[in-house]
This record gives C-alpha cells, structure tokens and sequence, in this order.
C-alpha cells in the first residue's frame, strides 16, 4: 500500500499536482479494501480522480508519458509505452469487454495484449506490425502483458517487425520439479503423467502428479486451456506453465498459453519415498475432523472455501503433525484411513464426539493427547515438505543393544 | 508462509540446560527468535525435556499460572503454562505428579536483581508419556550431547593447530560454520569443562542401563521413582518463589510480561549436581 502511495504521489507531482499522502493513502484504501477493487485499477483511479480535481484530463497527461520501449524492457505494471511490434497470436476473447486480445511481440520477446471494447481502436490482423502508442503496462501473476485503451492508439508500419519466441515477464525457464520454490513462476518442465485423478469442477479438465526424477508435483489443467489430453504415464514437455502454492504446496496450472508436447523418450520419475523417526512435537491446525470443500477439496475454514465460497462441505479426518529428531523436523500429513488406525477412532466415532461436544476441536485434542510427545516411525512419498504418511508405527523401546552403543560411545569421547 | 521454517526442538538435559545462561537474537527486528546457547554449543529456540513431573504448583492469583518440575537423570528444570499456554496449563493442573511428561517449550532466561540468570522452559506443549518414550528420549538426548561435545572438542582442537588460542580468534575464523560460531560462543562465555558434560551423559547411559535390564523385573508403575538420586537429593533445598519478568524465546514475549504476578520474589535455584558434589566443578565465568 506504502508503494503504491508513493507510486501515485509520484505520478502526480509530474502533473505538478501536490496532494496529501493521506488524501490519496486513504483513497487508495477505499477502493481496495471497501471496495475490492485490485490495487494497480485503485491506483490508476486515484490518479484520475486527484488529476481531475486540478482539472488535469487523465488521458492527456498519460498521452505525454508514454514512452518508446521494447517489450523486454517491460518491467513494471502501470507504464504508458510505445511498442514496435507484431500480432504473433489472436485469441478468442473471453468478455465482451476485450475485442482482441492475443501475443504481440518484437526482437526481444512476446508480451499478452488486451484491447478494450470500449477503446473503439482498429482491428489487428495477425502478423501485421503496428506501432502501439499510448499502451498501459499490467501485471497479472507476474506476467506483464499491455492494455490498449481510449488514449491508445494503433499505426500499421510498413516494414514486418521480427518477433522473437520468448515471452516476457520473467524469463520461461526449464526447471526440476525440486527447483519450484515460489508462486507464479513461468516455467518448462520435462515429466511424466504418474497419476491421474478426478477432476473435481468442470473448469479442470484434467488433474495429478505429474514427476521427474527430482520430485512429484501436482497439476492442474483447466478446461479452458483446450489443451489435448495427457494419458497416464506418458512423458511430456511441459511449456509456458505457472507454478502456484497451497498451504505451503507448490502445484503447476496449465492454462491457455501453456503448450505440451509428447516426448518420445521417457521421464525418469524417481520414487520420492522418504522415511523419518522422531517424536511427534506438534499436531498442527487443520487436524482431526475437517471439513472439505465438495470442488477442490480444500479445507473448509468456518464453511468457506478459499476458492468456492460458502460450501456445505464434506467430512474428512486428517492429522497434519511435526516429527522432530533433534537436528531436524519433518512434516507429515496423515490421511483419514490411517488417522483412524492410528489414534483408534473411525470418523463416525470422531463425528459423534464433536456433535456431543458442540466442537470439531475436541477431535484434534484427541489426537494430542495420543500423540504428542511421543516417538513415531513413518515413511511414505514426500510433496514438497511433506511426507505423505503410508506407513507409520510407534519407535520400538529402548533396546539393551542400543544402550550399550551409546556406552560404547561414550568410552570414545574421552 | 514462505521462508518460515520451524525451529527444530533440541534435546539438553535438564543440568545442561540449567548451566545455560547465554541468549541472543540473530538481528534487531522486533520479532527476531531469541536463542539460548547451551555449555556445549546448541543453539536454541525450542527445546523437547522429557522427565518425571515431580511437582507442580498454581502461581497465579486470578488467572491460573502454572509451574511445573520436570527432572530427568540429570537434574531438574521448572516449566511454566500460563493462560496463553492453554492447553499446557490444563494438562499440568489435570496431572498428578509423580508422572512422566513430555514437554515441547521456549528456553526462558529469567535475570535476578543480583544479575544471576535463571532458566526455565515456557511450555507450548505438556502431555503425559509412558517411561518407554521417556527412555528413548534419554537415549536420544545422550546421543545429540555427545554429538555436541565431539564437535566442540573437534573445533578446539582444529583451532589449536592453527595457533588460535581463544575463542574469539575461532570466531574470526572465516570458515567458521553456524555450527563453529555457535561453539565459538559458548566457548567464550562458559569456557566449558566438557568432561562434566561427558560424565553428564555417563550419568544419563548409566540410569538406561540399570533400566533396561531391569526393565522386565518390575511393573511399569516403578520406573516412575527412577529419578536420579543426586537431583532428588537436591530437591529439598529448593525455595519455591514466584517468578517475576522473563526474558523469553519465545515471539510473543510480550505477552510473557503480563503473566508473571505483580511483585513476584525470585526464584531460588539449588545449585546444580548431577553426578555427585565432589564432580560438579563450578562453571568458570569471565
């Protein structure tokens, strides 16, 4: 918020228009934090608003910003630039709002473009170069893409612009699926489709794990992708996917400009199994009886689905707990089959011990009291810093053998 | 939350952990984890003590304030559950001591007017435990302290043949690990006599000794009087005082100050003896 304060502030004193930084804090406020509104659109319309209070029209005062650029120069959302460049793609438009939108690019990259309806602007052809004047940078998922508007304006150039393959906005990189360590990364990956699951909403067409051979990684493809079907253990090159998190989770989401080629020579997928002995230190938030939504299957938190809204939601009995040997701890995520074998309550057992007890909590304070403090065994496949419990068992006691190693020890520390 | 990684619960005996006074924070942010550097070089924020709960007492007048002994071969350590530690509180006023618990807590430096430094452990966490989980724990603890008393011995050792003399040359060192440093610091502040640390452990092996091999002799119930007898000894001498401010581990440390009652006396510690009196060599201080 601070950033973009001083952002708009900024903006304005080039207008030679002075305001107070809490006129225009508590402005930008209004709008993102009453009104929803993203805060790049909150800022946009603060300066506007403060632009036409000193008479100043918006659209001539971004018609003297604009700059010429390349579309690899683009670096930050909320510029006014001039861009060389070509229609690569034309894609359908998804609103009625957008009259074209697609990928224009020049010798140093591609960039989305959308045109507004409202803008009244020509209509683009593909493979033709224009000169884009007057177009606002954007952002979205750290993807810079330009919007043309009323001020915009579009000029056919006589000469082809050359435009180059990579898009812009962070460079598409090939990656491990071990290397995913942030949200909205573009990427490549190379994988193999190890499992397939049902897709859980209309807008997944398909969703798994799909692995090489330094992890496993959840994806989703949405339907709108129109992307072909990817078969079971088949082996792709993944292009231009975003990477995504949840609950600490990395997950990758094809969409609409994401590519996926088959590749002839298989993925080698390794086994991520990872075992772990320590005692249980904490039974964390979002164990015991939960509540799923009926989508995504996310926890529900008081009804609410993060994604879907207020859902009826289904029951599920989970254990997320830390084991901890001393030098290091290690997540573990315990499903319900194995929450019940384990702390000896089914989940109809543990549904009518909250419905007595007006509380969900009470089942979570069941697995403490079984669990906590004491010594665990488990192993299973790893998701990023998890360990998906397959096998777990209480550490056998103290044997004669392993103190006299321990004494044995001790005579060599001297 | 990215960049958010759990502080692992080390493993110190209770004797170790008393001896313990060192703490420091990595930087100056206000919600930068408070360290405790122990005699051996661990560092810190989370400790796991397991041992008998040998007594308990409510310190607090209108809001319930728990203290708790727990004592481990080695000697003993107070643990305190107050109203933001719920769930720990409950469990120390629901258990009867003797009994064995676990206890997943913040080490807490608590300085006395004459400049003493005490430590107790804030507890997140207390559940009762079979002595079967309490001797793994023994077993475990055993293992990380000579792990620590062979890596301090190593990083002296190594600074020795290089000409380092002390141990502020060690830290100067450029290779130093965090482990080094670490060491490094607990070499300047308590100049450690490792070997008290060792028959520290000794005394810790010798306790799972007698235990294991008699363990098929008697019923479960009588591990519970398994204490070390030169703690118990010293138990005597203790007296019970209510705490006033603590310099706490923890990230709400400033909920802490509003727990301890209003014009609290100090606590009095018993000195410290694990393996008899004629063992325990006072700690050298600078």
């Amino acid at each position: 918020m601070k950033e973009a304060v001083e952002q708009i502030l900024a903006r304005l004193r080039d207008q030679k228009v002075e305001v107070p930084a809490d006129e225009v804090e508590s402005r930008l406020r209004l709008l993102v934090e009453k009104f929803g509104v993203p805060e790049a659109e909150a800022s946009r319309s603060v300066v506007n608003y403060f632009l036409k209070e000193h008479g100043i029209s918006p659209a001539s005062f971004a018609a003297r910003k604009s700059e010429r650029v390349k579309v690899g120069e683009v670096n930050g959302p909320e510029r006014w630039i001039d861009l060389e460049a070509k229609v690569v793609e034309l894609w359908e438009a998804t609103s009625s709002a957008i009259s074209q939108t697609g990928l224009i690019g020049d010798e140093t990259g591609t960039i989305k473009f959308v045109k507004w309806t409202k803008s009244d602007l020509p209509q683009l052809e593909l493979g033709k170069s224009y000169l884009f004047k007057n177009v606002v940078t954007d952002e979205f998922q750290g993807r810079w893409s330009v919007k043309l508007n009323r001020t915009s304006g579009i000029e056919e150039l006589a000469s082809e612009v050359k435009a180059a393959e990579a898009p812009v906005g962070g460079a598409v990189q090939e990656m491990k699926i071990s290397q995913i360590s942030e949200p909205a990364r573009w990427i490549d990956l190379r994988a193999k489709v190890v499992q397939l699951w049902e897709p859980t909403s209309e807008t997944i067409s398909q969703t798994g794990l799909i692995g090489d051979d330094s992890g496993v990684i959840k994806f989703v493809k949405w339907t709108k992708s129109e992307l072909a079907d990817l078969v079971e253990g088949e082996s792709y090159l993944f292009k231009n996917v975003v990477t995504d998190e949840f609950d600490g989770r990395f997950s990758v989401k094809l969409n609409r400009t994401s590519k996926i080629e088959p590749l002839e020579v298989e993925v080698e997928v390794s086994p991520q199994e990872a075992s772990f002995s320590g005692a249980i230190v904490d039974v964390q938030k979002g164990s015991g009886l939960i509540k799923r939504c009926p989508i995504c299957r996310r926890m529900l938190t008081k009804g609410v689905c993060g994604e879907h809204g207020k859902q009826e939601g289904t029951y599920d009995l989970r254990i997320k707990a830390v084991l901890d040997d001393g030098q290091r701890v290690q997540e573990v995520l315990i499903n319900r089959e194995r929450t019940e074998g384990l702390v000896g309550i089914s989940m109809e057992e543990a549904k009518t011990m909250a419905m007595e007890a007006l509380d969900h909590e009470v089942v979570k304070g069941v697995i403490e009291e079984r669990l906590l403090g004491r010594y665990y065994a488990v192993s299973g496949p790893t998701v990023d810093r998890y360990i998906l419990v397959e096998t777990i068992s209480p550490v056998s006691p103290v044997a004669a053998r392993e103190v006299a190693d321990l004494a044995a020890r001790m005579r060599e520390v001297v | 939350m990215a960049g958010f990684a759990r502080e692992v619960a080390r493993r110190i005996f209770a004797s170790e952990l008393r001896d313990s006074d060192l703490s420091f924070r990595e930087n100056e942010e206000q919600y930068a984890p408070l360290y405790l550097i122990t005699p051996t070089g661990a560092r810190c924020n989370r400790v796991l003590v397991m041992g008998t709960l040998t007594e308990k007492d409510n310190l607090g007048d209108d809001v319930e304030y728990w203290r708790g002994r727990v004592a481990d071969p080695t000697g003993s350590i107070f643990v305190y559950a107050g109203q933001y530690q719920p769930e720990a509180a409950q469990t120390l006023a629901a258990t009867e001591p003797p009994a064995f618990v676990a206890v997943v807590g913040k080490p807490s430096v608590y300085e006395t007017e004459d400049g003493k430094r005490l430590i107790s452990v804030r507890a997140e966490s207390v559940r009762r435990v079979d002595s079967d989980t309490r001797d793994r724990w023994v077993l475990e603890t055993a293992a990380r302290t000579l792990d620590r008393i062979e890596a301090f011995r190593e990083f002296v050792e190594a600074g020795g043949a290089d000409g380092f003399s002390s141990g502020s040359e060690l830290l100067k060192k450029p290779s130093a690990s965090r482990e080094g440093v670490d060491i490094g610091k607990a070499l300047l502040h308590y100049s450690p006599d490792l070997e008290r640390y060792r028959v520290m452990v000794a005394t810790a092996a010798d306790f799972l000794e007698g235990g294991i091999s008699g363990a098929d002799a008697g019923p479960k119930a009588e591990t519970a009087e398994r204490v070390a007898p030169a703690a118990a000894a010293d138990w005597e001498e203790v007296n019970d005082g209510e705490i006033g401010r603590l310099e706490d581990l923890g990230e709400e440390r400033d909920f802490y100050e509003d727990e301890g009652p209003e014009g609290g006396e100090p606590i009095e510690e018993e000195e410290i003896f694990f393996a008899g009196r004629e063992k325990a060599s006072p700690r050298k201080r600078r």
